[in-house]
């Protein structure tokens, strides 16, 4: 095991400090030393997109990501979009379109969507199948997935 | 009835926790003291086990146990008694490249892994064979020595007189079709978590789709008492029939508890998930068809050889299930059936999605459209014309109770245009294509035939509902919820759902076979049942009726006449408590009259299955001259669920099915070099992807099953079914050629416009 070095992060708003290998991933950080269960391992070679957390406001593979180097970072997962009491419309959309059914694209998923939607209120259709494309989904066909993130992104602009 | 829940679109009960990271996979279990287990698999698709020596292992810091065959019971498990021929963990001998050999407990992942690299197997190096017509020659390697011979089932059926159906034919065509090993690519990687207590009592956490089957194998491999072992509900991450079997992971991840007395947590790699448990059944399917010059089918002499992989899995099953099916679906007069499953030194092939009817259907479906072509008939046509109808009593004696299918044929062929676009495609390379599915919904499965669920109503006048069935992601919790909230008069979030937990729940079938409508949600029906007659009784009791003048709604109980006069049913429960009832609803379902299957050797005559459900998928698709890729451009389907429960939710497995269906014939399949997948992984093992995937107009018919839920059957995998032999004939109508093997790859593709 290689030698531990610490690193600071700001996760959901909350100031962390964890030791950290070389070699440890981001996601590793979050699921076993912060308890961040709610993003998931679906390949751990950056071919799923299970894993997508935001980054300094940009989605990445948390699998792909060394913790090392996101020392001083803020991230955003699953778990801080509706920290703060009401779902995210994103969220939202998910569940009123039945995008959802086993459930372990989803976290990833919305992560995605809504970093889309935040960036470009009014994607078209391609826009967002482009963004899915990322995130494999065994389950739904995407086709409601599709419909969530279009309703998300109305949604959204509606809120603002 | 008017009903007020079920029948419509409702909020899935656990969507909430799965938008906002709460739901609870096995990987997720984190227990004290939790060590991190792996598995040594087998480099070797086939060798002899000399001797394993794990003293290095042993000795590194941080290991806590490790065991081989020899630390274990050495008990083979099987679905059947006559078919266990697997260990958990390989005894003598390797037949097949990811088989367990050991396995390690450790503190940390990379010691554990660290831990495997230190033991020495000492492997004899043995010839192995990966090619079924191989396997079945003189002089081949014998997977199984002991058995004699590589078949590991052979038997023919043979229903009318196939010489009579011939002479009867205007055409007979002979094809071969050829399909490919798959994997189910569930997104959660295969996991387990074990916690062997002092008490001697197991604890268990592991993604399935029979908490009881799994912890009936545990208990036989690890001699153990059935009842000293609990599997826990927990969500999982998709299943597709691939968790149907006990693995490796949760009797290692058991045995390493035991042996370090801490519980232990073993996760399989995504190449390790796709490789080392089950996969699909390849199967190489000849057909024979006699049909009339008006498309009446005479005869079909079917042969099927499959490649079963190192071990008998499901093979009764996988094999006999596409006869059961085939004969639902058309009538035909005369029908003979052979099926031949061997042994070859590559993974074992289980239960997947449609099981082996899948394959069966796609060369059955896509010699259809190769003789419709030839005799100038519609496609369309030849299925109408030969298409089972309600009250059919088929072949083997099976009557058909409930049959949508003309009614799915009629309307697909409506909604996506089918007469008009078969007629403008010739000359482009825009093709439509037909396919067609059927299922069963259950099959005798022994004493796991019978479904049970109980209704418990608390202090405050809500619900626990507890049934033995599971939700993979098709929806079951949320099925059965709204089943006993109609009953029970509760809305939706009044109950509480709680799914496959082995210490609390009533034994059920599982989902397999898409029997968890039919079956286990007639057992919740009637718990429900029981418990709204005892409210009813206690209510009656109270307001000085007789039950028949009460009703039951919107969480209370009133007089039918004097709607004012009610109980609430928190009043109802504290008056039962008062008077020392208790409200709690027994349910159990069998469906009855349904004939054992004789799996092993194809005898399904009588009643094997009590219901019937039937898909068809339209596709169309562009083939791409210049990349030979083809683009799916549209897909219609149309399944006969009998009732839909939750439309929304069906339609949810329409698509789902469609992508799977299309994925199937389209770009999924493993490539093998000397028994190794080449592409196990999502970057080499191609799924449909958002940008792929074709829109899905979904129709869904509702036959009304007279034994079913409210009608229910079951919802979707016709449509995975149909949706492969759909996209396949399309392809074969935009080229007017012939393809005799899944996937369509673009490498075909180029074959066939090269050659012209
Ligand atoms: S787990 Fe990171 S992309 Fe699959
Ligand atoms: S919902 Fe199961 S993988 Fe997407």
């Amino acid at each position: 095991m290689g030698k531990k070095q610490q690193i600071t992060l700001k996760v959901n708003g909350e100031d962390w400090e964890v030791d950290v290998a070389n070699n440890t991933t981001l996601l590793d950080v979050l699921r076993e030393d912060l308890n961040l269960i709610g993003t998931k391992e679906g390949c751990d070679d950056g071919s799923c997109g299970a894993c997508t957390v935001m980054i300094n406001g940009t989605p990445a593979l948390s699998c792909l990501t060394l913790a090392v180097e996101c020392n001083g970072f803020e991230i955003t997962t699953i778990e801080g979009l509706n920290k703060d009491g009401p779902l995210e419309p994103m969220q939202q959309s998910f569940i009123e379109k039945d995008a959802v059914q086993c459930g372990f694209c989803t976290s990833g998923m919305i992560i995605g969507a809504k970093h889309l939607v935040d960036n470009n209120p009014n994607p078209t259709d391609e826009d967002v199948r482009e963004r899915l494309s990322g995130h494999i989904c065994r389950c739904t066909g995407y086709v409601k997935a599709i419909e969530a993130v279009m309703d998300g992104a109305l949604k959204t602009r509606q809120s603002r | 009835m008017t009903k007020s829940v079920v029948g419509k679109s409702v909020t899935r009960v656990d969507s909430f926790n799965k938008v906002t990271g709460n739901a609870y996979y096995t990987g997720d279990v984190k227990l004290h003291g939790m060590l991190h287990g792996k598995i040594l698999m087998s480099p070797h698709p086939h060798a002899r086990i000399n001797n394993i020596n794990i003293s290095r292992a042993v000795k590194l810091p941080g290991v806590k146990a490790v065991i081989t065959s020899i630390d274990t019971p050495q008990k083979k498990f099987g679905i059947f008694s006559s078919t266990r021929d697997q260990y958990p963990i390989a005894y003598d001998k390797v037949r097949f490249v990811g088989e367990p050999v050991a396995a390690v407990a450790a503190v940390d992942l990379e010691t554990a892994e660290e831990a495997l690299r230190l033991i020495d197997v000492d492997y004899e190096i043995l010839p192995a064979v990966f090619d079924p017509k191989e396997a079945l020659q003189e002089g081949a390697p014998q997977v199984h020595e002991e058995a004699g011979h590589n078949r590991c089932l052979d038997y023919t059926v043979t229903y009318g007189d196939l010489n009579d159906g011939f002479a009867k034919a205007d055409l007979i065509r002979e094809d071969t079709f050829k399909t490919e090993a798959l994997a189910h690519c569930q997104l959660e990687p295969y996991v387990a978590v074990a916690n062997f207590l002092p008490t001697g009592k197991l604890e268990v956490w592991v993604p399935s789709q029979s908490p009881f089957t799994k912890r009936a194998a545990l208990a036989r491999t690890m001699q153990m008492n059935l009842s000293d072992i609990r599997i826990h509900a927990i969500d999982i991450g998709g299943a597709f029939g691939g968790l149907s079997e006990m693995g490796s992971a949760e009797f290692c991840a058991a045995m390493l508890s035991k042996k370090a007395k801490r519980p232990v947590k073993v996760a399989f790699s995504r190449e390790q998930t796709m490789i080392a448990y089950r996969q699909k059944h390849p199967m190489e399917i000849t057909i024979k068809t006699g049909m009339t010059k008006d498309g009446l089918i005479t005869a079909k002499d079917i042969q099927i050889l499959a490649d079963g992989g190192a071990y008998q899995s499901t093979a009764g099953i996988a094999l006999t299930v596409p006869l059961i099916m085939f004969l639902g679906l058309y009538r035909i007069p005369n029908v003979s059936y052979k099926a031949l499953r061997v042994y070859t030194n590559k993974g074992p092939r289980g239960a997947m999605r449609g099981h082996g009817n899948q394959q069966l259907r796609f060369a059955d479906g896509a010699q259809m459209d190769l003789m419709a072509r030839e005799l100038g008939l519609d496609p369309l046509e030849v299925r109408l014309k030969n298409a089972v109808q309600t009250g059919d009593v088929l072949l083997n004696g099976a009557k058909v109770y409930s049959c949508g299918f003309t009614e799915c044929l009629e309307k697909v062929a409506e909604k996506s245009g089918w007469k008009e676009k078969r007629e403008s495609s010739p000359g482009t390379l825009k093709g439509i294509g037909i396919g067609t599915g059927i299922h069963i919904c259950g099959f005798d499965l022994g004493i796991r035939s019978t479904s049970g669920a109980i209704i418990k109503f608390n202090e405050d006048g809500k619900v626990s509902l507890l049934t033995g069935n599971i939700d993979n992601g098709q929806g079951n919790k949320t099925m059965h919820t709204q089943i006993a909230a109609e009953i029970l008069g509760l809305p939706l979030e009044d109950i509480n759902i709680i799914c496959g937990d082995t210490d609390l729940t009533p034994l059920d079938p599982g989902t397999y076979t898409m029997s968890s409508a039919y079956i286990s949600g007639n057992a919740v029906l009637q718990a429900s049942l029981d418990a709204r007659n005892q409210l009813l009784t206690i209510a009656a009791n109270e307001l000085n009726v007789g039950t028949s003048e009460l009703e039951i709604a919107d969480g209370r109980v009133f007089i039918k006449e004097n709607p004012e006069r009610h109980m609430r049913m928190k009043e109802i429960i504290w008056a039962g408590y008062k008077a020392g009832k208790h409200v709690i609803g027994r349910g159990e379902w069998r469906p009855s009259n349904v004939t054992p299957v004789d799996w092993m050797n194809g005898k399904i005559d009588g009643q094997p299955t009590k219901a019937y459900s039937y898909g068809v998928v339209v596709a169309e698709v562009e083939v791409d001259p210049v990349t030979y890729k083809v683009k799916v451009t549209k897909t219609t389907a149309a399944h006969d669920c009998g009732y839909a429960i939750n439309p929304k939710a069906i339609e949810g497995q329409f698509e789902g099915s469609v992508a799977f269906g299309i994925g199937q014939a389209l770009s999924e399949g493993f490539v093998w070099e000397n028994g190794r997948a080449l592409n196990a992984g999502f970057l080499g093992y191609k799924l449909y992807l958002a940008e792929d995937m074709p829109p899905v107009e979904s129709i869904i018919v509702e036959s009304e099953d007279p034994f079913g839920p409210f009608g229910a059957k079951e919802a979707g995998v016709t449509v995975s079914i149909a949706a492969v032999e759909a996209a396949v004939n399309a392809v074969q109508d935009a080229l007017q050629a012939k393809f005799d093997s899944i996937p369509i790859t673009p490498e075909k593709i180029q074959q066939i416009i090269t050659k012209g």
